[in-house]
């Protein structure tokens, strides 16, 4: 076979010469494919003893996972490899005479390598992957699915080594040295996702209300990983496990291979022959390189030195950091650029101009020009905010998510809850912005002793009217002012439904409902109990009708709805989270419903099952804040008393009234279904048998 | 015919070649002579196509080389220090050489592989460096090229391989069309080969003659006149280029044909008179001082 660039012979002879890759390639396919799976298949059998509908389910998630991580680091390595040794010889002058004197063009060259390099990947990736289906189906696992999802897992990686393969190329090919060339494809593979980090770093260190959703929900953010070709592949495999499309990463990674591939034919063509032994084959692309590399490097070091320091001179370390980091790494390249260690202190200019733009880089974070930490967007730009702080409730709280494929997916966390959060952005609404934002207190670097004193961290979720969302993340000082301002929030309907989201469609899920109160711990409903799914409307009607003074009372006790999901090959639900809410004397028909089944909601432990009361008072003036005072309560007088002042200590947040501080207790009760149980409280204010008896003791 | 106008080549801050031209005929065996530095291998990369010229061109029979595989095609480069592919042996190599050269002469090369003792079977990697040199030798000879371009080919043969080589060149070019350069900074290695030669120094082409051409016009004589007048005479009628004094010996070089030479020295009636063989680097010494280089130095 002969083409206009490509001959069969030649590819052969480049193959030839690279055929120890390909056999490490193909040896490593061997084991992380082949005999990976035999021991799978092993494991599942005779250890797990799953069903064939089980293993058929694992099978599925070997190939779509593992394989594709697995797969992942030797394309990796075989990419490096191949790149790295079938463009060798450009950095050995006396190599590419050899091959520059013969009478072959150099585009051909070019491509009559960078097809070897291709083949001696692409032959075993095919062939192992053929033999893995052979297993499978040795195994009686064989379905057209199975062969669509393998060959997806193929083709990413096929489509990823072009990618790693074309930057090592192109790597070696703008480079004169083995070891730069070695470096710079590094570089190439990890630097736009460094970079991205870095910046990213910089910005949670210096901007007080720097929030990392604007980077993880944006997709620009997550396309511009598609600068590293590893990086890349990660997004891919991710939102593959996320069902999600993979339309435009993989149209991006065809083309990115494409221009990388052709800018290697250029670069080939346009590289002189002489510039083996050179550091850059360009010179002027060598000192963009520096630029670009010595730059952000020492700001990294900068970094390092604002993390070393303390806290109340890491504005000086982070300077002084950045400027060694400068010096090091612009010495450091200034060594490997002219081979030369007496050469680190030469171009000083240059050190100068990068000096100048770091500074530059540096201000930008510092005082902060664009105004990120003042952003508020003007009120008829608005269209809903999404709030979340921790401080709101110590409730775990979940919210479901679909993928396109109609998956189900459960988020954790407060923050999960600001997307399902729609707060008008009316003027009381918008008044509330305003607060945050005028109180916001810088808490970075500048003033981390003010971490110690008692805050606030306030989530907000900017939807604009023209389709963004802009993320801030702001902490404040915990005033009796902000306290009333944030209380204010459970007012408005949409705040309600957003903290206590997609009630009607969690009720579908629900697999178990757990009761606790003091020392009460009842499982309401069983698994599979078919009245399960009453207890969230009860609670959802409850929710929106409870006054907003009544959030402000001590709960009478905590609902944990366990969800679970029917999966493919399996007969019961699959546990997939739990959820905590708070009850409050407000809501009647749960109230009722718990009744029903046997709980008995309370704020206060019940004298009358409590056999003791032990109080550990830290209240002390000991240095070391150890236990000042250990005091056992039996009598029942005594017991009565102090569980008026008692309430649950495991409910809290900021706006329910305030707990005495240092001091604790345990219960010793009987649970629900008589049992002896040990519960722990908190004091809404410390009696004063409690001070009797301490003095007593002293 | 190889020809290069104004050529020049940089590489950062040094100036490897400066503004050469040169015009080497087919059929004629070419002798590149220079220091070490002169821009010998950076004259030939630039003939055979491995390096582009800043400035000037390279042209292989009126056609720019770089680039041009039907040129390269016509042109083989024997590098100062050949490349071997790892673990080669010369059966390898000879036949990655034969899918590219469209004339390569196979049945040849293994009858010279025989007469030289080279195994064809044995690791390259296993040979001395001057068993190397002999094997590309043969891998370029038996290439079919028009031309071979040799940088310091002879460096490292012994005497007999030397001389071997040297018939092999002189029957490949009476056999076929065939154009040796050689790159040399020894010009005693150059003498019994080279028809023609070019002078490099400092980037640039001092001299370009035909060797035979240099020695008819430029010979050597010692002679004893009787008259010092008429020695001043003499001196003053011929071309002299070196003269030296040892007693009442006369030792001049001088231009001209040997009739001429001898036919003004006979005209003083000298008491003694003889010409002396002139060898190419006394040539060349002459012909550099009345260009105004001091050579001595510079001239192994």
């Amino acid at each position: 076979m002969k083409s206009k660039t490509l001959s069969a012979d030649r590819i052969w002879d480049c193959f030839k010469r690279q055929i120890w890759i390909f056999a490490i390639i193909f040896l490593s396919m061997l084991f992380g494919y082949i005999v990976h799976v035999i021991q799978r298949f092993d494991n599942w059998e005779n250890l797990s003893k799953l069903t064939n509908t089980q293993m058929m389910v694992q099978y599925m998630g070997f190939i779509r996972s593992d394989l594709a991580l697995t797969g992942f680091v030797i394309l990796v390595m075989g990419a490096l490899l191949n790149g790295i040794a079938g463009f060798w010889y450009l950095h050995s002058a006396k190599m590419s005479d050899f091959y520059h004197c013969l009478p072959i063009r150099r585009e051909k060259l070019y491509w009559n390598q960078a097809a070897a390099g291709v083949l001696s990947y692409l032959a075993p990736e095919v062939a192992v992957s053929l033999l893995l289906l052979c297993v499978g189906a040795a195994k009686g696992f064989f379905t057209m699915e199975l062969v669509g999802q393998l060959a997806v897992t193929v083709g990413l990686h096929i489509l990823c080594y072009l990618l790693v393969y074309a930057t090592t190329v192109l790597a070696m090919l703008l480079t004169g040295r083995a070891l730069v060339g070695v470096m710079g494809a590094l570089a190439f593979l990890s630097y736009v996702p460094m970079l991205l980090l870095l910046l990213a770093y910089y910005g949670n260190i210096f901007f007080t209300t720097f929030a990392w959703e604007n980077l993880w929900k944006n997709e620009a953010f997550w396309l511009s990983f598609c600068g590293s070709p590893a990086a890349w592949f990660l997004l891919v495999e991710n939102r593959r496990m996320e069902h999600e499309s993979l339309f435009l990463l993989v149209a991006v990674g065809i083309l990115a291979a494409a221009a990388l591939f052709l800018l290697g034919r250029w670069v080939y063509k346009k590289r002189p022959s002489e510039a083996a032994g050179s550091a850059m084959a360009f010179a002027g692309f060598g000192r963009v390189v520096k630029f670009l590399v010595e730059i952000p490097a020492a700001l990294g070091v900068g970094i390092l030195g604002y993390r070393m320091a303390p806290a109340n001179s890491r504005g000086l370390w982070w300077v002084l950091g950045v400027l060694i980091g400068l010096v090091l790494v612009h010495g450091v390249m200034e060594i490997i650029y002219q081979a030369d260690f007496r050469k680190f202190f030469t171009h000083r200019l240059e050190l100068g101009a990068e000096a100048l733009l770091a500074a530059i880089l540096a201000s930008l974070f510092l005082l902060d020009p664009f105004g990120y930490d003042s952003y508020l967007p003007a009120q008829e730009k608005l269209a809903s905010i999404g709030i979340a702080s921790g401080a709101l409730s110590n409730e775990t709280k979940v919210s479901f998510r679909k993928d396109k494929e109609g998956n189900l997916g459960i988020d954790y966390g407060a923050n999960a809850l600001q997307e399902q959060m729609k707060l008008p952005a009316d003027g009381k609404v918008y008044e509330l912005l305003q607060y945050i934002c005028q109180n916001r207190t810088r808490f970075s670097w500048r003033d981390e002793a003010g971490m110690d004193t008692p805050n606030v961290a306030v989530n907000l979720a900017y939807r604009l009217k023209n389709g963004r969302t802009v993320w801030r993340e702001y902490r404040l000082p915990m005033t009796e002012e902000t306290r009333e301002e944030l209380v204010k929030l459970w007012q408005w309907q949409e705040f309600r439904e957003g903290f206590y989201c997609q009630l009607e469609e969690k009720s579908m899920y629900v697999r178990a409902v757990n009761w606790e109160s003091m020392g009460d711990q009842v499982n309401i409903y069983e698994e599979n109990d078919p009245a399960r799914f009453e207890v969230l409307e009860a609670l959802r009607q409850d929710l929106a009708e409870a006054p907003a003074d009544s959030f402000q009372e001590m709960p009478v006790g905590k609902l944990t709805m366990d969800y679970g999901i029917q999966d493919k090959g399996e007969q019961n639900l699959v546990y997939l989270g739990s959820e905590e809410f708070y009850i409050y004397s407000s809501y009647k028909r749960t109230i009722a419903l718990l009744k029903e089944r046997g709980a008995t909601p309370a704020v206060h432990p019940d004298p009358q099952k409590t056999t003791e009361i032990k109080v550990y008072d830290y209240r002390g003036e000991r240095h070391d804040g150890g236990l000042d005072a250990e005091m056992v309560f039996t009598d029942r007088k005594e017991i009565e008393t102090l569980s008026e002042a008692v309430v649950n200590g495991n409910c809290w947040s900021f706006q329910l009234p305030p707990t005495e501080e240092n001091i604790s207790l345990s219960i010793e009760t009987v649970d629900h279904y008589g049992s002896p149980t040990t519960v722990y409280g908190q004091f809404l204010y410390v009696p004063e048998l409690i001070e009797e008896r301490k003095s007593e003791k002293q | 015919m190889i020809r290069t106008n104004e050529v020049s080549k940089r590489f950062s801050d040094i100036q490897a070649v400066s503004g050469v031209s040169l015009e080497i005929r087919e059929g004629e065996a070419f002798g590149l002579v220079g220091t070490n530095g002169a821009g010998k291998s950076t004259l030939l990369r630039m003939l055979c196509g491995i390096l582009k010229p800043d400035e000037g061109s390279v042209l292989i029979d009126e056609e720019e080389i770089y680039e041009n595989e039907d040129r390269k095609q016509e042109v083989f480069y024997l590098s100062d220090d050949a490349y071997f592919f790892a673990n080669a042996t010369p059966t390898e190599m000879e036949r990655y050489y034969r899918s590219l050269y469209a004339n390569y002469n196979s049945p040849r090369f293994y009858e010279m592989l025989d007469i030289f003792r080279l195994k064809k079977d044995r690791k390259i990697s296993t040979f001395s460096k001057g068993m190397k040199k002999q094997l590309s030798l043969l891998l370029g000879l038996n290439a079919g090229t028009k031309y071979l371009l040799c940088d310091e080919t002879f460096d490292g043969l012994d005497p007999v391989v030397r001389q071997s080589v040297k018939s092999l060149f002189a029957s490949e070019m009476l056999s076929r069309e065939f154009t040796p350069l050689i790159a040399s900074h020894n010009l005693r290695e150059l003498e019994d080969i080279c028809d023609h030669v070019g002078l490099l120094h400092e980037g640039g082409i001092l001299l370009s003659r035909d060797l035979e051409d240099m020695k008819f016009h430029i010979h050597k004589v010692q002679c004893v006149l009787s008259d010092k007048k008429q020695e001043e005479q003499l001196l003053k009628e011929m071309e002299v280029l070196q003269y030296l004094r040892q007693g009442s010996l006369m030792m001049i070089t001088a231009r001209g044909t040997q009739r001429e030479i001898l036919q003004r020295i006979s005209g003083k009636n000298p008491l003694f008179c003889e010409v002396l063989p002139l060898s190419l680097e006394e040539i060349f010494i002459s012909e550099t001082e009345v260009a105004g280089y001091e050579i001595k130095n510079i001239i192994c």
